[in-house]
């Protein structure tokens, strides 16, 4: 028996940890006490949330507060027929022994001992500040509260961090079961992202486990000798990127619609065996479906040509070439270089420069202020536009991945509002040619006065240009 | 002048397949008093608990068909997150084959199952208390070659020892998914066990493989469902018993 059943009528759960929430009808009573692994016991604080794999608790252990997660009955009693429980609990042993890649991760920190046939882990409460993932795809919670990111740059930076802590996560050793949705806290106002459900990573993939939607087409198939590995992963990983930006499941069009009943038969074929994306440029049989996929019919052109070939070659030609399946790096790349495009009204709107006529004036959507199609900072493989508050980053001049390293910040004059400038938040000076010969040294701290044709030495033979 | 853009203010809620809960509920004469009562209480507690399970992955609709004499739908299938209970009576006989007639109707792509976007497979959920006064066995022959019924989850709440349990697995075609309930409390909580776990499992599909052998949970939907309600109950003592003995008394 797992628990005291509790004969209390339903009260409203908070959505916790990614987990749907129902009213678990089988939870421990307030005040139950659970002896941990190293000794000492737990308190049931109240129930938080519940889900597929677990229930989740918030709980004290030596004055302080944790959340745990304890797993139902008939996940484990799944686990066991399937002889690989005793494989799954020393999967989380061994993570809580190595301690969690980064601090982006909502690690298990402790196992609790066997009670009354069930056993959990502890780990650290969601922020509240950070919101579900799955609430951001659905734009609401579960009340029907709106749930957005503040501006568009918070919604790439959410993308930039997603990647990057798979990165993290793969550098460390470890593979990601049961990747999905439900994963991600993410902070609305920045995009910061915490990962949850870690008891799903591990460095040694001894079962798959999944919503076929998210997994790669070849664990859903269940082909020989495949396991979960950095491979599938990147697959999952576009998954989330695609739902994130486009709002839609990638292979979501003609075929699931036609299919009515999507039974799980119905479910292996469209994500296993007969995989097409619904942009697939060489195959339009599943194209998203008029008056019933919005997301993507309106908002896939909205996205440079960039973004649509990283998504198309993970999902047209690495859906059957798992090689041909972008890596973290080129994700942050791509992604980096979106965020270059943004451009952010003084009204605190965020608006993608791509497709505009640089000949043309600008128009908030908001507000409706007016800009200049700005000028630009061409480097080796990026273009920056100069407008206030965009960056200069560490990967733009040095290449590499470090998107979180401010070299430089577009700024505008208070004196002159026309008149921009870039400041040098980097360590070393900047060597800055001006279109007359003229040259200066912008040390750490100072502003370059922008001007076309100008360029800017940021790092020994780092040269940028300004351009129009 | 170019108006920029902002593709994340064009986003709107994203198409998700249905997963629609059919509530097929007795409301004869004799489920009056304690048992209608408990059948109540349970779906206005229950029915606010599921919103949010859809998750990414489906909207959960809800659909009522109560039967006397005759039958007739409480409501049409309804989005949980709108949807109000309200207090079903019951009189009258048990008219059970009229209400299977009109759930095969209404499961078709061109009544209630109409919506664009696909559909999981439904969940049936059964409440009776007692044995059919029409004739059934036609009704549920017609049924059964639905393919919408075929595939659904099919569960049957048995209310107290008088329930014809023959004519419940008939109906799910499965011993297993006939629970029986004893007591007021009792069926309070299998309704909620009942409707939680079927629509969980309904709703998001896992696949878990071991060694190249393909398991999920949607392909036995039903068998899954029953067999993690049977789990759940085992924890309780009073749903234990019932699971096991079937000479408990009622207590209506
Ligand atoms: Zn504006």
């Amino acid at each position: 028996m797992i628990g005291n059943f509790k004969n209390t009528d339903i009260t409203a759960a908070n959505v916790f940890h990614g987990i749907r929430v129902v009213l678990s009808m089988i939870e421990f009573d307030i005040g139950t006490r659970i002896p941990l692994e190293s000794g000492g016991e737990l308190e049931i604080l109240r129930t938080v949330g519940d889900g597929g794999q677990g229930t989740v608790y918030k709980t004290a252990y030596s004055s302080r507060e944790y959340a745990l997660k304890w797993y139902k009955p008939e996940y484990l009693k799944d686990l066991e027929d399937k002889g690989i429980l005793r494989k799954f609990r020393d999967n989380i042993s061994e993570n809580v022994k190595n301690g969690p890649p980064s601090d982006k991760f909502i690690w298990p920190l402790m196992l609790t001992a066997d009670h009354e046939g069930g056993f959990g882990y502890l780990m650290a409460l969601k922020p509240d500040n950070y919101q579900d993932f799955t609430d951001i795809f659905n734009t609401h919670d579960k009340y029907g509260k709106k749930v957005e990111f503040r501006d568009l740059k918070a919604a790439v930076n959410s993308a930039l961090n997603i990647v990057e802590a798979f990165k993290v996560l793969h550098r460390s050793g470890y593979t990601y079961l049961d990747l999905n949705d439900g994963n991600f806290f993410i902070n609305t106002q920045n995009g910061d992202v915490l990962v949850c459900d870690n008891d799903n990573a591990t460095s040694q993939p001894i079962f798959n486990i999944g919503k076929p939607g998210y997994m790669a087409p070849e664990l859903v198939r269940c082909d020989k000798g495949v396991n979960s590995s950095a491979l599938t992963d990147y697959h999952s990983l576009a998954v989330v990127l695609f739902k994130l930006l486009i709002r839609h499941d990638p292979l979501m069009g003609k075929n699931y619609v036609k299919s009515v009943c999507i039974s799980a038969e119905k479910e292996r074929e469209l994500y296993g065996v007969n995989p097409v994306f619904i942009f697939d440029p060489h195959d339009d049989s599943n194209r998203p479906v008029f008056n019933i996929h919005a997301n993507p019919i309106n908002l896939w052109p909205l996205y440079p040509m960039y973004i649509q070939s990283a998504f198309v070659r993970s999902f047209s030609e690495g859906m059957k070439q798992p090689g041909k399946r972008l890596t973290e790096y080129e994700w942050t790349k791509v992604l980096v270089k979106l965020r270059d495009e943004i451009i952010t009204c003084a009204c605190g709107a965020g608006m993608f420069l791509s497709g505009l006529d640089p000949h043309e004036l600008i128009e908030c959507p908001h507000c409706g202020h007016t800009y200049d199609y700005p000028k630009h900072i061409e480097l080796e493989d990026f273009r920056i536009s100069i407008f206030p508050g965009n960056e200069i980053l560490n990967c733009h001049i040095h290449g590499g991945e470090d998107y979180k390293t401010v070299a430089g910040k577009v700024v505008r004059s208070r004196k002159d509002h026309a008149r921009l400038g870039i400041k040098n938040w980097s360590a070393r000076s900047w060597r800055i040619k001006y279109p007359d010969g003229e040259v200066e040294v912008v040390a750490p701290g100072k502003i370059a006065v922008s001007q076309l044709g100008m360029e800017i030495e940021f790092a020994p033979g780092v040269i940028a240009q300004v351009i129009e | 002048m170019a108006r920029a853009i902002n593709p994340l203010e064009a986003a709107v809620e994203p198409a998700k397949k249905e997963l629609v809960i059919f509530f097929i509920i007795d409301r004869s004469g004799s489920m009056s008093g304690t048992k209608i009562g408990a059948v109540n209480t349970a779906m206005r507690e229950v029915l606010p608990v599921l919103r949010g399970i859809g998750g990414s992955d489906a909207t959960i609709k809800i659909a009522i068909l109560g039967f006397s004499t005759e039958a007739y739908w409480i409501s049409p299938p309804a989005s949980v997150d709108e949807f109000i209970w309200e207090d079903i009576t019951a009189v009258g006989w048990t008219d059970f084959g009229a209400a299977l007639n009109m759930l095969c109707e209404k499961m078709s792509r061109k009544e209630f199952l109409n919506s664009g976007t696909g559909y999981a497979a439904p969940v049936c959920i059964l409440m009776s208390d007692g044995q059919p006064t029409d004739s059934w066995i036609a009704p549920l022959e017609l049924l059964r070659q639905n393919n919408w019924f075929k595939l659904a989850t099919k569960i049957a709440i048995a209310i107290g020892n008088d329930t014809d349990k023959k004519v419940l697995t008939e109906f799910t075609s499965n011993p297993q998914a006939v629970l029986v309930s004893h007591t007021p409390e009792d069926l309070k909580k299998l309704i909620k066990i009942v409707t939680l776990t079927s629509s969980q499992i309904g709703s998001k599909n896992t696949a878990i493989n071991v060694g190249n052998v393909f398991t999920d949970r949607n392909s036995a939907a039903q068998q899954f469902a029953v067999s993690a309600i049977t789990t759940s109950m085992q924890s309780d003592p009073d749903l234990a018993a019932s699971l096991y003995d079937d000479e408990i008394d009622d207590d209506f």
